[in-house]
């Protein structure tokens, strides 16, 4: 099993490489939309509530089909408040499918994330639900063939003690009580859908939950721009004196009718339960083998200077500080293991060097830097070293363009004690290539390396290092050509540099500007 | 002004999307192929209830508290049904159908659907209790004209107080 999942695993990850470099050519990393799935997913919920909101006004219980007729008739903003209300739905299901996808083969669905991930398959099942009530509010002939198969279902089960499918066969719509219930559970299950999701962020220190304002406006723009060209119209509506041939139906919230319809009950309870039965155990049967499962970070209480640098920079708050009880400063900071992923990025936040999972401390990170140096791999003197992440750009990679490639496991990891070694060592200089932020595995590790190296921010690079000689850059993994193109430009920088020329292509912001940069500058 | 290719695909890339989406959306399902018509009985009644009472014994008394301690103690159910359905003078059904629930004390409901080909058919059903004091019967006999596709609902009415068929 351990084969076939890590097998699935690369696979995945090789699909998601090849996907994420080329939408980062089609709309760059800021916008990529692939990083933002997770994101997304709550921006179209929001316009899905939004625009519920507006459907409530005019649906009745009473006469639902004739109801959303009416608004559907409504020329401009009804129809259109409708169709967007549709089509969000269908792209928030995309957008799930996605974020899915990117959290197996990124592997972060084990572990301290398991928690993340189970109620993440939780919010699934709930947006399915909120799906199937919005479907039968309108009973048409799909929300007919919804609330029968369902029901069929249900009454394969020995709960209730009359057929529920009578409620929608007797020749008679159903009562308004049905559709009273129908609606409440349509706005009641929202509440669960929020709690769920504060389930679903709560390991998470500082979760992004809105996407970059060009992003997310262009997907809603988007989305009100098919509303209009090509609204959603009514279908035929329901009547249990008739058998329909063909019935429209949203595959994403009706793709298990036709299986329901084919299949007896107990299998169609089968699949759905085995379905979701391996998603739920994805964290089992995903996660690496022992050996290759990454140790919680650990912290050496004789260097730990209680500065609380780790505890801010750790993504998933498994650091906390605690008070000494040994005279000396007053906290010392200590590793929750249950939550810790063993990103290493705090390693790269401790000067003295006392906290990092093991082997990958910042002081482990200077002594595999001294042995490559010393040995016939190392890099020559003169030349620039690439630092790349091994789940980004350096995955497999040795060298780009003549320069050796030093692969860390995440660019958050990097002790800024090794670019400043390196230097010394005589590289011509230090080109950090870190995975686009919203890519990174780790979530936060490149915006930290970048502040480290150039704002400030602690282990920061000392000033009696040449910044210049130190290049920070976002790179997709697979991107060798923006890797190239990147490499190269730094070379002339620094040969510009190493002829006493005017600074050209200096990052002027970065050097000059002590906030965080929103755009790269370049003279 | 020059358009650079990326963002012109990505562009193209996005409405290729949401034209998938529209599609997913408004996807034509044939949901039955079978042309035939169908005959559905559905109906529920509360069914003639028997009882079987008896006094309860001094040991049963003093297992309960006193406001719950009675003369008499009765058990009750509904007696089973038979269902019965011709059509055309060949029997279509033949069941015993039993009070809902574990103890078969909750009212019957019945539903069956029983595929016709499509034209005029002879219905008669009948639907009859097995024992009690006043044995219930019901019963329809009716001819039902069927399309294709189509459904006659065969259901009782509480205010004629009989089962009737409702057709397209």
């Amino acid at each position: 099993m351990s084969g076939l999942s890590e097998a699935l695993a690369e696979t995945a990850w090789g699909v998601l490489r090849r996907a994420d470099a080329a939408m980062n050519r089609l709309y760059g990393w800021r916008y990529n939309p692939l990083y933002q799935s997770g994101a997304l997913t709550l921006v179209l919920l929001a316009v899905v509530t939004v625009t519920g909101l507006y459907l409530l006004i005019f649906y009745r219980i009473g006469e639902p089909y004739e109801s959303v007729a009416r608004i559907t008739d409504q020329a401009w903003a009804g129809r259109w408040i409708r169709s967007l209300h549709r089509y969000a739905s269908d792209a928030a299901v995309v957008a799930i499918a996605v974020h899915a996808f990117r959290m197996f083969a990124q592997r972060r669905s084990w572990g301290a994330r398991t928690l993340a991930w189970v109620s993440g398959v939780v919010l699934l099942g709930i947006v399915l639900v909120l799906g199937w009530t919005g479907y039968v509010m309108v009973w048409d002939v799909q929300a007919h063939a919804l609330a029968v198969e369902g029901a069929r279902l249900l009454d394969a089960l020995p709960i209730f003690s009359e057929p529920l499918v009578r409620t929608f066969a007797a020749g008679e719509p159903p009562s308004g009580q049905f559709f009273f219930l129908n609606l409440f559970l349509h706005i009641a299950v929202p509440i669960g859908l929020g709690l769920a999701l504060w389930i679903h962020v709560s390991r998470l220190a500082r979760p992004v939950l809105v996407p970059p304002r060009r992003l997310w406006v262009a997907v809603v723009g988007a989305l009100v721009a098919v509303s209009v060209l090509w609204p959603i119209s009514m279908a035929a509506q329901a009547d249990p004196l008739r058998l329909p041939r063909e019935i429209p139906i949203d595959l994403f919230y009706s793709f298990w009718l036709p299986a329901a319809r084919a299949l007896p009950a107990w299998a169609t309870w089968a699949i759905g339960a085995a379905a979701t039965a391996i998603l739920l155990a994805v964290p089992l049967w995903a996660r690496p083998a022992r050996q290759r499962r990454g140790a919680a970070s650990s912290v050496d209480e004789r260097l730990c200077t209680g500065c609380v640098q780790c505890s801010l920079d750790c993504p998933y708050e498994a650091i906390e500080m605690l008070e000494r009880s040994d005279g000396r400063a007053e906290l010392v900071a200590r590793v929750e293991p249950a939550r810790c992923t063993s990103c290493g990025i705090c390693a790269g936040s401790c000067a003295p060097m006392g906290v990092g999972p093991p082997e990958r401390t910042g002081r482990d990170q200077l002594r595999r830097i001294r042995e490559g140096l010393g040995s016939e791999e190392g890099p020559a003197a003169g030349e620039v070293v690439v630092v790349a992440c091994g789940r980004g750009l350096g995955a497999g990679i040795e060298s780009i363009d003549g320069a050796p490639v030093h692969r860390v496991s995440c660019a958050g990891t990097v002790h800024t004690s090794v670019v400043e070694h390196l230097l010394r060592a005589d590289a011509r200089g230090v080109l950090v290539l870190a995975c686009p932020p919203r890519d990174c595995w780790n979530r936060e590790g490149p915006r930290w390396t970048e502040q480290r190296l150039f704002h400030d921010r602690e282990a920061e690079l000392h000033d009696r290092v040449e910044k210049r000689r130190v290049r920070f850059a976002f790179i997709a993994g697979g991107d060798l050509r923006t890797a190239r193109v990147e490499l190269g430009a730094f070379r002339t920088a620094l040969a510009s540099l190493e002829r006493g020329e005017p600074l050209a292509g200096v990052d002027a912001v970065r050097e000059c500007d002590p906030a965080e940069p929103k755009e790269v500058i370049r003279s | 002004m020059r358009l650079r290719a990326g963002p012109v695909l990505g562009a193209l890339l996005a409405a290729a999307l949401l034209a998938a989406i529209g599609l997913a959306t408004r996807w034509g399902w044939t949901a039955g192929e079978d042309p035939r018509a169908l005959v559905r009985l559905t109906w529920k009644i509360r069914g003639e209830r028997v009882e079987e009472c008896r006094e309860p014994t001094e040991e049963e008394l003093a297992e309960r508290p006193p406001h719950m301690r009675r003369e008499r103690v009765c058990e009750g159910r509904v007696v089973p049904y038979a269902l019965s359905v011709e059509i055309d003078g060949r029997t279509a059904v033949t069941d015993i159908v039993h009070g809902a629930g574990a103890r078969e004390d909750r009212p019957i409901a019945v539903h069956r659907e029983i595929p016709v080909t499509p034209g005029e058919h002879a219905v008669r059903i009948r639907f009859e209790a097995l024992g009690g004091e006043s044995p219930d019967a019901l019963s329809l006999e009716r001819t039902l004209r069927l399309g294709p596709r189509e459904v006659a609902v065969v259901t009782w009415d509480p205010d004629r107080r009989s089962l009737v068929a409702r057709t397209p």
